[in-house]
């Protein structure tokens, strides 16, 4: 059952190392493609690394806001990096080479004969930095509490309150969960690395003895294989490996990562080698390619960029009948062309027609053409990302390009003339997120109507939006996929959380609430299919292209870097090898 | 003083834009503060007193030095603004040796060699310099010396070679203006009553130009070199962001990003608090300089 | 030119000391200056009819190719940017807006900026020292920082940028009109019309006003650049132009990612962004020497 567990719950993590598309490059540059081949081969069992050489390694981040060193504390953004990085460790992780979670923090586990929880057996003697002593199941306990309770900041709270879940030791290296329902995403959510959820375990003698204020500020206090030398917040962080890791020790001892802001200036210190690796936007991955020193690979999980048509608030009541306060939202606009009058099923339908008819508008492939230079895919299902979606994809889901049809689907639905819209487009997430935004704009403009952009933060955009305030047109972007469920990213949009992307719809998130109670893969599949269905006859968001996140690396040093998925983070350094 | 008023109105400004949106402890402390620590800070800016008075304890918390703690990072902003504060200083140092080593000379260059080859080269080149955006001429330096020819580091602080490119960078505008000011007082002063008296005596023209012509001709340059310099210690932003350089430029564009008002708050006190700091030493010099000023 | 060879002469005004250094300038019209602005605003005033291509529409197809000299076609003689628009209609437009914007600056902040500085001249006492303290505060605050900080708050917008470049500018004419101001204020014809029994609001209207008008003009044409370079630093930061309207800030800033790869994009813009700077500032030079050597300290 554990087996069959898996594999139902890990469908959509099936990756490996090698399984990224080759960049098409549009220059001719075969030792490029060749070069990168290179970097992710077979290669061997990692040999034991020398203690006495120091390898450094150096990678640019845009972002070096410092996160929280206390669970509760801890926002998604940054959390994904001091995991990723190596510093905190969670119970279980994705292998590299199979799409398997492994063990990491735990030897073995079991699922409870009702299926309603887990016993963890904690592996003994792992070490805590810091000299913080030794991981037990009263680290584990406090650490996942810590991160639910009633102030806390992360992401998971929802789940873990929806399905009641408790955690106990049982002894010194056993700890029980329970949840008062079942959950088919509980375990991956929470027990992986691959999701914004994960636990990451802090020792709780540090909290207990520091103080929160302090602990929060303290740079101690994880099982990974690397350790916080400094962290200098906007400026640079420095890791350290550490020596008494429970597992293999990592081959590269120190990692420098610095804070690059201005993208220009990112490629330029790849270029001069004054870092080893970084992101490189896509219209320049040739350009890097062709520099004799330097690689590209894609990697990760591609980023979804889409369109949300905002102001679709027609629910009045939550899935449990609470009645949602206010409402209607602020935000309701029934005037506006895709949102419609949620007491008149004409209105929604000519609504439905409008969203479909934008959809069609867009010509995908031309932005994967011409704006991320063949790295990415036309995307067709709203943030389903791959290898989920190569593995559930239905043609039916198609989006052809067809403004003449678009055209017509418009005139049906009362507005021969074309839409006038306002489309924002947030900051901060993608290098070319402008670009793309304002392509969008620019098809849905030759419908006939007036559509224009703002271009703004997402912080400044946001209070509005969390206030249901917003019913335009808003563009948003992300940098890399997560491997987690985007099942999960929409059981968020209800009403009791704090976010929202300006719609609450009913009829998909019946239709996701039904995957609480499945645990075979075959049911689970068949209710995904349908609900991909209702978001491609609807439109409800709509989605525009996956861009693929494209690695520059220093060829010359670095041999190869085996990384699992999971977020878009860059990490896994301790399975770098340099030449 | 005047100087102290100027302090008091830009106090009342920061004042006013914290209460403008709302309660300011909205903005003031971090989201995850517990309710206790809400009341807290609202006793302590006394927000259930009169404006006026909350106004006061702002100030007089100011005055001795408590600037709050920065939302975001969770510790003292004062220690974080002189971290930081110190990596603007030493760009806003070197670009503004640069902008009297070089820009002092060629002005008075041109001024003497006014309608030839060197004055026209050197006002060309000091009008560029006030054409182009700074964070364009940083890009080009860093494409061309870092990229290109491998001669300096493309970005960050490290050793004096990564000090180089950002100081061309904000230099150039500085050196430019110096050179045009430096041009237009001297040629000024070479036409005034004074030199054409020394002239007709027979004194020798190198006398003239460097003892009297460049003292009469020092005001305005003066001037304006003080206020490049607090300009270039605060408005970095841009350079700063350009060559990742951690300064308070590149520091407030992340307080600005996280919404972490005291840091910003911080920032621009410093930065309005350095700009009287240099009008006070800008009069001083002048009252030495010429002791005409002194008697009025 | 050998200076020691002048010889003292009298000038029109009879004034002792006039150079022939300032005369033989004088008489160099500013030719350089008067043609590039002269095709400038020829290009801004004309630009729907001059512009073979719609300034905001773009073909993906067509993105980032290169100038025609370059081996690009002539159907973009300066290539396209990065969403396939042609870089020459953009340029043209962004002369359009770009001078609009800081005209608009200029004329609203130079006439709050002449009014506070002649207030603040004449009526002298309290007055002037609020005046003088509010010109203090807003030097003193780094307003890049501010700018930036209503980006984030508000959306960037026309009207936010023109509020933002107009704040800019103000100050400066505060400060020079006033000293001008505080010069006219011991003339004798002042003077008159204050024993005629002229208010203040009339001696500042008909006497003082038109005093300062050469010093506004003086003023104006010196920060037109430095408004045009703020626009373009704002644009770098979000709070420029909104898109698509092209400026030349907006145009430079879109394309500084690709300065090695297409150069056009930034190059473009850049260049007749320089020249009109430059163009300018020298044309500002000529009227200081022109209207009055001792505003040289401008």
């Amino acid at each position: 059952m554990a087996v069959v567990f898996i594999v139902g719950c890990s469908g959509n993590i099936e990756h490996s190392a090698e399984s990224f598309t080759p960049p098409r490059i549009a220059t001719s540059a075969p030792t490029a493609i060749a070069t990168s081949a290179a970097v992710v081969g077979d290669v061997a069992a990692p040999e034991p690394p020398h203690a006495t050489f120091d390898r450094t390694f150096s990678l640019a981040q845009s972002d070096l806001t410092f996160p929280a060193m206390v669970p509760s504390q801890l926002p998604v953004g940054p959390g994904g990096y001091i995991h990723r990085w190596g510093v905190y460790e969670t119970a279980m992780k994705w292998s590299v080479d199979e799409p398997e979670l492994e063990p990491r923090l735990i030897t073995d586990w079991k699922m409870d004969s009702d299926g309603l929880g887990w016993i963890l057996k904690l592996k003994s003697g792992v070490q805590f930095h810091g000299g913080w002593g030794e991981m037990t199941a009263a680290d584990f306990v406090w650490s996942f509490e810590d991160e639910i309770r009633e102030t806390s900041v992360h992401s998971g709270i929802g789940l873990a309150r929806s399905t009641g879940a408790i955690i106990e030791a049982i002894d010194t290296y056993t700890v029980s969960i329970r949840l008062n329902q079942p959950s088919s995403f509980f375990f991956e959510a929470f027990l992986s690395n691959g999701s914004g959820a994960a636990t990451k375990i802090f020792s709780k003698a540090r909290v207990g003895t520091l103080g929160v204020d302090d602990a929060f500020l303290d740079i101690s206090g994880g099982t990974g294989p690397y350790v916080f030398e400094k962290w200098n917040p906007g400026d640079e962080v420095v890791l350290r490996a550490f020596d008494g890791y429970h597992g293999m020790p990592p081959y590269v001892t120190t990692v420098h990562i610095l804070e690059i802001k201005e993208p220009a200036t990112q490629l330029a210190a790849l270029k001069t080698g004054q870092i080893d690796a970084s992101l490189v936007p896509a219209p320049l991955a040739a350009d890097i390619a062709s520099e004799p020193h330097l690689g590209i690979q894609s990697f990760g999980i591609p980023g979804s960029q889409r369109l949300y048509p905002q102001g679709q608030f027609c629910m009045d009541r939550t899935l449990d009948g609470t009645p949602v306060q206010p409402y209607p939202r602020p935000g309701y606009a029934p005037e506006k062309p895709w949102v419609g009058d949620c007491d008149s099923a004409v209105s929604l339908e000519s609504a439905r027609k409008v969203r479909v008819a934008m959809s069609m508008a867009i010509d995908r492939q031309s932005i994967v053409d011409n704006i991320l230079d063949g790295f990415g895919r036309p995307s067709y299902l709203p943030e389903v990302v791959p290898p989920l979606l190569d593995r559930v994809w239905q043609d039916r889901w198609f989006i052809p390009y067809d403004p003449d049809a678009a055209k017509i689907l418009l005139e049906q639905a009362g507005y021969p003339g074309g839409i006038d819209a306002l489309m924002r487009i947030t900051t901060g997430s993608h290098p070319l997120e402008v670009e793309i935004g304002q392509a969008v704009a620019q098809f849905l403009g030759a419908l006939g109507g007036d559509v224009t952009t703002e271009v703004l933060t997402y912080s400044g955009n946001r209070p509005s939006v969390v206030a249901r305030e917003q019913s335009d047109l808003w563009f948003r972007s992300s940098g890399g996929g997560t491997a987690e469920p985007p099942e999960i990213s929409q059981l968020r949009r209800n009403p009791e959380n704090a976010f929202n992307p300006g719609m609450e719809i009913k009829e998909p998130l019946a239709i996701i609430s039904e995957m609480d109670s499945i645990t075979s893969s075959e049911e689970l599949d068949e209710v995904r299919e349908r609900l991909y269905d209702s978001f491609s006859h609807n439109m409800w968001i709509i989605p525009v292209v996956l861009a693929d996140q494209i690695l520059g690396m220093n060829t010359d040093k670095i041999e190869s870097w085996r990384m699992s998925s999971g977020s878009g983070y860059l990490g896994d350094f301790e399975n770098i090898r340099l030449k | 003083m005047t100087g102290a008023l100027t302090l008091l109105g830009v106090t009342f400004l920061v004042f006013g834009l914290s209460r403008i949106q709302g309660d300011p402890r909205s903005i003031l402390i971090s989201d995850d503060a517990s309710f206790d620590q809400w009341q807290e800070m609202g006793k302590q800016l006394g927000l259930d007193q009169p404006v006026y008075k909350q106004y006061q304890i702002y100030v007089v918390n100011l005055i001795q030095g408590e600037l709050g703690t920065s939302t975001l990072q969770k510790k003292p902003v004062a220690g974080i603004l002189l971290e930081r504060g110190r990596n603007s200083a030493l760009l806003a140092v070197t670009a503004f040796s640069l902008t009297i080593l070089v820009g002092v000379p060629l002005g008075v260059l041109s001024a003497v060699k006014t309608g030839g080859i060197y004055d026209y080269a050197i006002r060309m080149f000091a009008v560029l310099g006030q054409a182009l955006p700074s964070y364009w001429v940083g890009l080009l330096l860093i494409l061309i010396f870092a990229v290109g020819l491998d001669w300096l580091p493309a970005s960050r602080m490290s050793d004096w070679t990564s000090l180089v490119l950002p100081t061309l960078a904000i230099g150039w505008l500085g050196v430019s203006g110096q050179i045009r000011i430096i041009r237009s007082s001297m040629l000024d002063a070479l036409d005034s009553e004074y030199v054409q008296l020394a002239r007709a005596k027979g004194v020798a023209e190198r006398t003239i130009i460097w003892k009297h012509v460049l003292r009469n001709a020092i005001v305005s340059p003066v001037t304006f070199a003080s206020l490049t310099f607090a300009s270039m210690l605060t408005g970095s932003i841009v350079v700063e962001t350009v060559f990742a350089w951690p300064g308070l430029g590149l520091l407030s564009v992340n307080a600005l990003n996280n919404s972490d008002y005291p840091i910003l708050q911080g920032v621009i006190l410093l930065a309005a608090l350095i700009y009287v700091l240099f009008s006070f030493v800008t009069d001083v010099v002048y009252m030495m300089i010429d002791p005409r000023i002194r008697i009025q | 030119m050998n200076l020691s060879s002048n010889v003292p002469e009298k000038n029109a005004s009879g004034v002792l000391g006039s150079s022939y250094s300032r005369r033989h300038r004088l008489l160099r019209w500013p030719i350089f200056s008067l043609v590039v602005l002269f095709v400038m605003i020829c290009l801004a005033v004309f630009a729907p009819i001059i512009v073979p291509h719609d300034e905001n529409l773009g073909f993906l197809e067509d993105r980032h190719q290169p100038p025609v000299l370059f081996g690009g076609t002539s159907n973009h003689i300066l290539g396209t940017d990065s969403l396939g628009r042609d870089v020459f209609s953009r340029v043209v437009y962004g002369a359009r807006i770009s001078m609009l914007s800081a005209l608009t600056a200029l004329v609203i902040g130079g006439a709050i900026g002449t009014a506070l500085g002649i207030f603040a001249g004449y009526m002298g006492g309290w007055v002037d020292e609020l005046i003088m303290r509010l010109v203090d505060v807003k030097f003193s605050i780094p307003l890049i920082l501010i700018a930036f900080a209503m980006v984030v708050i508000f959306s960037p917008s026309f009207g936010l940028l023109i509020g933002l470049l107009t704040m800019f500018v103000w100050g400066q004419f505060t400060r020079q009109v006033r000293a001008e101001v505080l010069v006219i204020k011991t003339t004798d014809y002042v003077a008159a019309a204050r024993t005629w029994g002229a208010s203040p609001a009339q001696i500042m209207y008909r006497h003082i006003f038109p005093g300062v008008i050469s010093t506004v003009l003086m003023i104006a044409t010196f920060q037109s650049g430095a408004v045009i370079l703020a626009e373009a630093t704002l644009s770098f930061l979000g709070a420029g132009v909104p898109p698509p309207s092209p400026s030349w800030g907006a145009m430079i800033a879109d394309g500084r990612l690709y300065l090695d790869t297409a150069w056009w994009v930034s190059l473009a813009p850049g260049i007749a962004m320089g020249l009109f700077i430059a163009a300018i500032t020298l044309l500002g030079d000529w009227l200081r020497d022109y209207w009055d050597p001792k505003l040289r300290q401008l």
